[in-house]
């Protein structure tokens, strides 16, 4: 049965009061009495919020900080617990332990960032039990927000919270009632950073780089790739700030292929919009996407780093510390050049004249041929189009085609992975997630044939250009060299398991699943059902 | 996750007082640590001041119908639980024999304790049985506090042995000199000049010291109440040199 564990102290009702009132009720003694600086931590994308889950970062005086990882819904389950001299800020910050294990499949490679911040007077009472051991403990705090320049704003929020001791939950229920009926506490629902992000008005995911757009299939085309279109904007213009301030590599990624997205959708809904200006539109997200390639591919190799040493023999390992430097060089270079992109002209003109493109209402009458049509319509030619390509492109594959003709292959999918998401929001949603898993693992096997093919040929080159500086020994290009073999090795394996991979994207079930959802007019556009 | 247990043949020798000061001691670093009260007489669930008895007894430990984590108790300290001992512990021993893999009959209830702690202590009964057995084969460290005396070193060499001719050599062994009164004139002979083949003792012993006896009026571990004293700073040695051998 579930219980509360947060109660609001009442105004009229001083803490020194309540303890009072509490030690006449039942046993119990004052544990601790501290001042301490309370931080919330979130990735960008709200990674740990997602998952039900609180990271709170405590000091009480000292220049040590406690990290508390616990569940949102139930503020007594703490699911780990560390201690941490230096910052955190990624996952490699962390000690090891049980607490990084936990975070590392939540957070991944993003950087953790505050989201709240409070000052506290807290006083930790233990509950006893006729052994004197403590079955659990209750937590009188004085709560005060900081805002960004670190002053306290808004009202103290005063609050006890009662921790269970792992095993003795009855005890912990029973003074729970007790706070209640005998205090008159009043409960609140929801942990600390709940009620410090409703006071600060941030709202938790108020980022998030997934689409999640919800549109009626039998609306105007151009008015439902305006919206989708607009969303793309938004996510475009809420990584910059991550970009220029480097915090870490999601940033310019949901940036790229957001970029991608809106190109693909420009392409791909011809004649939906006014054809005015989109050429120049075209041209200028194509130099968005070049200028913004070798950051990321510098990004790729460094978050790749640790699977490159695994591939090496573990003598071999340490020698390729000198790539390692040279990537980072390469990526500060390349990010400086990105900022500098991002300040020019071109750039700003480029996202200021796009906004006013997509906010212009549509104009009846004159508008482009397909501009009125049901955008549910629209979609389904483009989509049905894309795949009967991909299948066509993938048939014609052999043990004697060119790499080309895989990279052009992998460009269609992407295609019809981009219009699928971007469009999934007219369609039944686990018919298209079907359709879309049924994808990504032919994309998975033709991106990393691509990408193993790009990085060899990369790393081969940069191993040239270490040794012409002369920042490496023999060992280092070995171990690269080692490594290059490697890589084209698994590149092998990956092109022999396309053939599975592609007869598995090509069985008729997935294309029953195509022609009854894009091609077969057996769908009313209107309720979004299959008649 | 690390798992060490505190475990010799003879008794009172200061296995409990090791797992439960060494526990204490992981988990003030913000590890997560849960000490195993394997002995039936649960003198680590008593410092504790826990009742030595879980739900269902040694049966329920080694049946898995309910996940382990909901008979585990918290203790006073941060980070620190206990898995109580139960009376019922003295019949792990026929329960394991009964068991499809009477050897590795712990490795499964081991297992999902992963997700939870970094160290797992198991403060052991003095006895060489198929429960130890079990318990050397989850164990990636074996601490044998060891009285310097004659038997006590005849013990050590014992178990040795049985550690190759099982082959359970995965397990480290860390013997350390325990319960050292150095007004014995045999227990300073034996702390100066070692015997050769126990090259592999520790060099932190735990003096004889009325303040760990009074762990047992206390119930809380050494530190807690002489922090200062030179048992509590030998704890911490040991802890420290612990440590290091296992990295």
């Amino acid at each position: 049965m579930s219980w509360d564990h947060q109660y609001n102290i009442p105004s009229n009702l001083s803490v020194r009061g309540l303890i009072h009132r509490l030690k006449r009720l039942v046993a119990c003694r004052t544990d601790t009495q501290q001042s301490l600086k309370r931080t919330f931590y979130d990735t960008h994308d709200w990674r740990v919020y997602g998952r039900g889950q609180v990271l709170e970062e405590q000091f009480v005086n000292s220049n040590t900080a406690t990290l508390h990882l616990r569940s949102l819904h139930d503020p007594g389950t703490q699911t780990a617990e560390t201690t941490s001299k230096k910052p955190i800020r990624f996952l490699q910050d962390l000690p090891n332990g049980v607490m990084k294990r936990q975070l590392a499949s939540i957070i991944e490679m993003r950087a953790l960032l505050p989201v709240a911040s409070m000052r506290s007077r807290a006083t930790s009472l233990r509950l006893l039990d006729n052994n004197q051991k403590t079955v659990a403990y209750l937590q009188l705090e004085e709560n005060n927000l900081l805002n960004s320049a670190g002053r306290i704003q808004g009202e103290t929020i005063r609050r006890a919270c009662l921790v269970p001791v792992r095993g003795y939950t009855t005890a912990a229920r029973r003074l729970s009632r007790s706070l209640h009926k005998n205090l008159g506490l009043e409960p609140v629902d929801g942990d600390m950073l709940v009620a410090a992000l409703a006071a600060t008005g941030r709202q938790p995911g108020d980022y998030n780089s997934k689409l999640e757009l919800q549109l009626d299939p039998s609306m105007r085309a151009d008015a439902a790739s305006q919206i989708v279109l607009r969303r793309l904007l938004e996510i475009v213009q809420a990584n910059e700030h991550g970009i220029r301030t480097n915090i870490d590599t999601e940033f310019l990624h949901d940036f790229r292929v957001a970029v991608r997205r809106s190109r693909t959708a420009l392409t791909q809904l011809k004649n939906v919009l006014p054809d005015r200006g989109q050429n120049r539109f075209r041209r200028d997200f194509r130099w968005l996407q070049q200028i913004t390639g070798p950051a990321r591919d510098t990004d790729v190799y460094l978050l790749k780093f640790a699977d490159y040493q695994a591939l090496l023999e573990p003598p071999l390992r340490p020698a390729l510390a000198p790539l390692r430097n040279f990537l980072q060089q390469h990526r500060n270079i390349q990010y400086r050049r990105l900022t500098r992109s991002l300040d020019s002209t071109r750039y700003n003109r480029l996202i200021t004249e796009w906004r006013a493109f997509l906010d212009q209402s549509s104009p009846r009458g004159s508008a482009a041929k397909h501009a009125a049509r049901p955008i549910r319509e629209i979609a389904n030619e483009r989509i049905w189009r894309l795949y009967r390509r991909a299948i066509k492109t993938g048939r014609a594959i052999n043990d004697n085609s060119p790499a080309q003709d895989l990279h052009d292959l992998r460009k269609t999918c992407k295609k019809l992975r981009y219009m699928l998401e971007l469009f999934q929001g007219i369609y039944p949603q686990r018919d298209v997630k079907k359709i879309i898993r049924a994808l990504k693992q032919l994309q998975d096997n033709l991106g990393d044939f691509n990408d193993l093919q790009v990085q060899s040929d990369v790393l081969q080159q940069f191993s040239k250009e270490i040794h012409a500086k002369g920042r490496a020994g023999p060992e280092t290009l070995m171990a690269i060299g080692n490594l290059v073999a490697s890589l084209r090795q698994q590149r092998e394996l990956q092109r022999q398991a396309f053939y599975g991979r592609y007869e598995k994207f090509a069985r008729p079930v997935v294309k029953d699943r195509f022609r009854r959802l894009f091609h077969d007019a057996g769908y009313d556009v209107t309720s979004n059902k299959a008649r | 996750m690390k798992v060490i247990a505190s475990y010799n043949i003879k008794g009172g020798v200061g296995k409990t007082a090791t797992a439960v000061n060494l526990g204490y001691l992981s988990a003030g670093e913000g590890a997560r640590v849960l000490i195993w009260d394997l002995d039936p007489q649960g003198a680590a669930s008593f410092y504790f001041r826990v009742k030595p008895k879980i739900k269902g007894g040694s049966k329920r430990l080694l049946r898995r119908k309910r996940p382990l984590i909901e008979v585990i108790k918290g203790t006073d300290y941060r980070n620190l639980d206990l898995l109580p001992a139960d009376f019922s512990n003295r019949h792990l021993e026929l329960l394991l024999d009964h068991g499809k893999n009477r050897r590795r009959g712990l490795r499964k209830v081991i297992k999902p304790l992963r997700d939870y702690y970094d160290y797992v202590l198991i403060d052991c009964a003095p006895s060489i049985s198929l429960v130890s057995e079990n318990v050397l084969d989850i164990s990636d460290a074996l601490l044998i506090p060891t009285i310097p005396t004659t038997l006590s070193l005849r013990t050590l060499n014992t178990l040795i042995d049985f550690r190759i001719k099982h082959a359970l050599t995965h397990v480290q062994l860390l013997p350390f000199f325990s319960m050292v009164d150095r007004r014995k004139s045999l227990h300073r002979l034996i702390l100066e000049r070692p015997p050769k083949k126990l090259s592999i003792m520790l060099n932190t012993f735990i003096p004889f010291a009325s303040e760990v006896e009074k762990m047992g009026v206390r119930r809380a571990p050494v530190a807690t109440y002489a922090g200062r004293s030179r048992a509590a700073v030998a704890f911490e040695q040991l802890w420290t040199e612990v440590k290091s051998c296992l990295d």
